[in-house]
């Protein structure tokens, strides 16, 4: 006797634990879309030559790494590269380092005053104010970081049944979120919660498909059951 | 392969085949953002997604675009507005190198009154069309 009551329950409870997977994955698309306030500059950088203090310091490297000396002098003099890409982890936003960043900002900018040859700093001057201010500084991780609220706020919630029908969430509960999505007269829209689920659809679909096929198989019956999903 | 390109100069084509639409709209269409000084009323559209769907048959494009018109006034917006969903809704786009499928309204957005630079009251009321074309 087949209990067709019970399969039908496995299978929903299947696709509805393979919605809050795809609901994640939205989620997670979401935050990789959504806009971050542009703190540093594009990381341009420029070739120096090497101290003798810098070649000494990487001299134990080179050995461990098989490489060999590196010259002090001649037309093989070592370089390197000043400047760097801009910082993409959130530890790099945090305050502790956007505060040892600002110094070396101010630094520069005084040493630009003085007449001295402009070297690229890591914040733009936005960048700079914004870390003096502190106005966009927003905690996550227990961390007090500087940019990244929309991103860091991005959440999903679990799927909720009701009625033979389940729904996940993802929310943006940011408020400035809604004019990033649709735009104002002063600002052009930045979606990111619709694209991230346009994109996301047929990634939720065929998740729902295995997880049903493979929660109808597991019931041990011979029963061959059909399913199709559709979003 | 075409891209996306086509499918915005068939959106902007067939609001512009709207007499009374392009009649209604002083400051014109605009994609992202209008001008500072532009004068109101105007329309605004803005790709939302466009992901792109290969079946054995060849591409798909599934595009979400929104249309927002920004007008001084609520029933100026939403006289344009329904306007322009009557000039999209259901529309056959001329969209070269692709076969248009369907263009629909498929909702409202959720945004409200602003206050522009010269400090005027700005109503912005606008829906997101759905547009399918394979090619």
């Amino acid at each position: 006797m087949i209990d067709f009551g019970a399969i039908a329950q496995q299978i929903f409870d299947a696709a509805v634990g393979a919605l809050g997977e795809g609901a994640v994955v939205v989620e997670t698309s979401a935050r990789q879309k959504a806009p971050v306030r542009r703190l540093f500059s594009d990381g341009g950088h420029s070739i120096r030559f090497k101290s003798a203090g810098e070649i000494e310091a990487d001299r134990a490297t080179r050995i461990q790494l098989g490489l060999g000396p590196e010259q002090q002098s001649g037309p093989h003099r070592a370089r390197t590269a000043i400047g760097a890409h801009p910082p993409v982890h959130w530890r790099e936003r945090r305050m502790s380092a956007a505060n040892a960043l600002l110094a070396q900002y101010d630094a520069e900018m005084s040493s630009r005053k003085g007449g001295n040859v402009p070297v690229k700093t890591m914040l733009t001057r936005r960048g700079a104010s914004e870390v003096r201010t502190k106005r966009a500084s927003f905690t996550t991780w227990q961390h007090l970081g500087i940019g990244g609220r929309l991103r860091g706020e991005i959440y999903s919630t679990s799927p909720s049944v009701s009625g033979g029908m389940a729904e996940a969430w993802v929310i943006s509960p940011t408020p400035y979120g809604k004019y990033m999505e649709f735009g104002t007269r002063h600002a052009a829209a930045h979606p990111f919660l619709r694209p991230a689920l346009a994109e996301s659809q047929g990634d939720i679909v065929s998740r729902i498909a295995a997880a049903v096929k493979e929660a109808s198989r597991t019931q041990g019956s011979d029963t061959v059951i059909d399913i199709v999903v559709r979003l | 392969m075409t891209s996306v390109a086509p499918i915005k100069r068939a959106v902007v084509q067939t609001l512009r085949a709207s007499p009374s639409l392009v009649s209604a709209i002083v400051g014109g269409i605009h994609e992202g953002i209008a001008p500072r000084k532009i004068k109101y009323p105007f329309i605004v559209y803005q790709l939302v997604s466009a992901p792109y769907v290969y079946d054995w048959s060849g591409l798909m494009l599934h595009t979400m675009f929104d249309v927002s018109v920004f007008a001084e006034n609520p029933v100026d917006a939403n006289n344009i507005d329904a306007l322009i969903g009557s000039a999209l809704n259901e529309a056959v786009l001329n969209v070269d190198g692709q076969n248009s499928m369907l263009c629909r309204r498929v909702a409202d957005l959720p945004t409200g009154p602003d206050i522009d630079g010269e400090g005027k009251r700005i109503y912005q009321v606008g829906g997101s069309y759905s547009i399918w074309t394979n090619q």
